[in-house]
């Protein structure tokens, strides 16, 4: 067992945005998180990472309240991939992803290695980021900027990684080559990967399993074959469609012909009620 | 280029510093000897030195105070006299020789009103900014920093009888200070400044915001208070020495960003060039106090460096501006 959640909810403001999420990330296990927008991917993500603090309901890592874990203890197990780059004027791609090392090293074993610290590096060297890493993050493209954020989630050598939305704001080629990258690392270093992501495709293809949230609860959770279903597409995503097998992946894929009228469904008696 | 220029530069703005006290070589080695006999050579012992390693020090502790705001609450405009610190610090020393609980001439004294007041400033802003971004600490800063004027003044108009000699202080002046003044900064600051720069990690990852801290193992509140803490250390220390001086904190830790490449060097930079630059600012008052007063010193006292540093500071800024509108 990884990582688990007992009776998960938070709220904002009163209303609530999940509700008594129960779900088990084993060891190695690719997971890819997916509904609409607002339906509580990113909040459950943050949850997960230990963030935010949950409303009620325990997360815990190998058994351990992550409540119970300092801060560093818990950047040395799991790395987030954030939405976008801290914004900080000036600041290198080296000396981004140097700041990994954070949760490892400790502010003096920070001082001892800056610029040639090997795990630094060879972050750097996964994600192709060598020869750009004295630009600064400003001068980046979008392609290099998402790939500044994973080199600098590998940099902690965390043995869980966390990804929100790796994939937006880029073109189909880079899209491919991150997810490729991603699916490479959990291979070569065992990693557990939880993946935010919109397009189904490439959630029934890059990943194990898939869990559809919707309005705050856990809709459907299985292998893509099982999850990908033209109901789940009408009820979680209020599109009619179509899944058919690609033929080369062997995955299912997902053709949204028409947006339903009435949009994603009502919730289940289990899902909170809005307003 | 930087680790031969900065260092460079603080030995020539020193020498430049004694040299516009009036100190000739001579005096200087006899000091080094460790007999200072003659009365010119004494008076640079007792009275140019001190008053160099004041400045030396408290513009230290500024520049690096004003590079720890500004990256840890992520605004380019906060520096110790803009988030009430400096202004507190100020108002702390003030109550305190008014009210007769410490004596203006007592270093530990001095240093522990200025620390409880600058607490107090911070803390003002502190609450004032509490739930904004960083926008708001910047108008919580000034709101805080006005009430600490405010309260300054209402202590000057209770007892107007000080008012000649507090003023020069309220500029900021490091005029008059003894080794006596300095037997608690000489290793306070230093002691600080090596804190600071051990923290060198932490400052830069709360630049990038809560989120990018917390998930790199970082409490950001917490981690936030902690480099505030290191900040008001160094601010009150500078104000006990030297009162109120303006915009050494808050244009020296742009150069010093500038001009360092990792962000290790960022804390040495903003040392060695606050010193540079208050001991510069102190130099310039001592010549052009020479220059007003003719040749005869007498027993006029003399411009106060806070002066320089409000001018050079404002005409500093003035040209950011102006560079950033036409570049």
């Amino acid at each position: 067992m990884s990582l688990r959640t007992l009776g998960l909810s938070f709220g904002h403001g009163g209303r609530p945005l999940l509700a008594g999420i129960d779900l088990t990330v084993e060891k190695g296990e690719s997971v890819a998180l997916v509904g609409v927008n607002g339906s509580g991917k990113s909040t459950l993500l943050r949850l997960l990472s230990g963030v935010l603090p949950p409303g009620s309901g325990t997360v815990e890592l190998d058994g351990r309240p992550l409540a119970r874990m300092s801060r560093r203890q818990i950047a040395r197990r799991i790395a987030v991939m954030h939405q976008a780059l801290p914004p900080v004027p000036g600041l290198t791609v080296r000396q981004l992803v140097h700041q990994g090392r954070y949760p490892g090293q400790g502010p003096l074993g920070m001082l001892r290695t800056p610029g040639h610290d090997p795990a630094t590096e060879e972050a750097l060297a996964l994600t192709g980021l060598t020869g750009l890493a004295e630009r600064v993050l400003d001068t980046l493209s979008g392609g290099e900027r998402q790939r500044a954020r994973l080199a600098l989630a590998l940099a902690q050598e965390a043995d869980i990684l966390f990804l929100d939305e790796p994939t937006a704001h880029l073109d189909i080629r880079h899209r491919l080559e991150v997810l490729e990258l991603v699916r490479e690392l959990r291979a070569a270093r065992g990693l557990t990967v939880v993946t935010v992501l919109h397009e189904l495709d490439h959630a029934a293809r890059f990943t194990d399993r898939i869990v559809a949230l919707h309005r705050g609860a856990v809709h459907a959770d299985g292998p893509p074959s099982a999850v990908l279903t033209p109901d789940l597409l009408s009820e979680v995503f209020g599109v009619a469609g179509r899944v058919v097998i690609d033929e080369i992946h062997h995955h299912p894929r997902c053709i949204p012909d028409a947006p339903l009228p009435t949009g994603p469904a009502e919730n289940r008696s289990s899902a909170p009620s809005r307003g | 280029m930087t680790r031969v220029f900065v260092p460079l530069l603080v030995v020539l703005t020193a020498l430049l510093h004694l040299s516009a006290g009036g100190a000739e070589p001579g005096d200087l080695l006899a000091v080094a000897d460790g007999r200072p006999a003659t009365l010119d050579e004494r008076i640079l012992w007792e009275l140019g030195l001190p008053r160099l390693v004041t400045a030396a020090l408290a513009g230290a502790a500024l520049g690096v105070a004003g590079h720890l705001l500004q990256t840890s609450l992520r605004n380019q405009l906060a520096a110790p006299e803009l988030t009430a610190v400096n202004p507190g610090a100020v108002l702390g020393v003030l109550a305190a020789t008014t009210f007769g609980l410490v004596s203006p001439d007592s270093a530990l004294g001095g240093l522990g009103a200025a620390l409880l007041g600058g607490v107090l400033g911070g803390a003002v802003t502190w609450l004032l900014s509490a739930g904004g971004g960083p926008g708001r600490a910047v108008i919580a800063g000034l709101l805080g920093s006005a009430l600490m004027g405010g309260l300054v003044t209402l202590l000057l108009a209770y007892q107007p009888g000080r008012f000649g000699n507090v003023l020069r202080w309220l500029v900021g002046s490091v005029e008059g200070r003894v080794w006596d003044h300095l037997v608690i900064a000489v290793w306070w600051i230093p002691l600080w400044l090596c804190v600071a720069w051990a923290a060198t990690a932490v400052t830069t990852i709360l630049q990038g915001g809560d989120q990018h801290a917390a998930s790199l193992g970082l409490a950001p509140r917490r981690a936030r208070l902690a480099v505030l803490g290191i900040a008001v250390a160094l601010i009150a220390c500078a104000a006990s020495l030297a009162g109120a001086i303006a915009f050494v904190g808050l244009v020296v830790p742009h150069a010093a960003r500038r001009l360092t490449g990792g962000p290790g060097g960022h804390v040495p930079a903003a040392a060695l060039l606050g010193a540079v630059a208050l001991v510069g600012a102190d130099a310039s008052a001592q010549v052009l106090t020479r220059l007003i007063a003719g040749t005869e010193l007498g027993h006029r006292l003399g411009l106060p460096a806070g002066v320089i540093t409000a001018l050079a500071g404002a005409a500093v800024l003035v040209a950011i501006v102006y560079r950033e509108k036409n570049p």
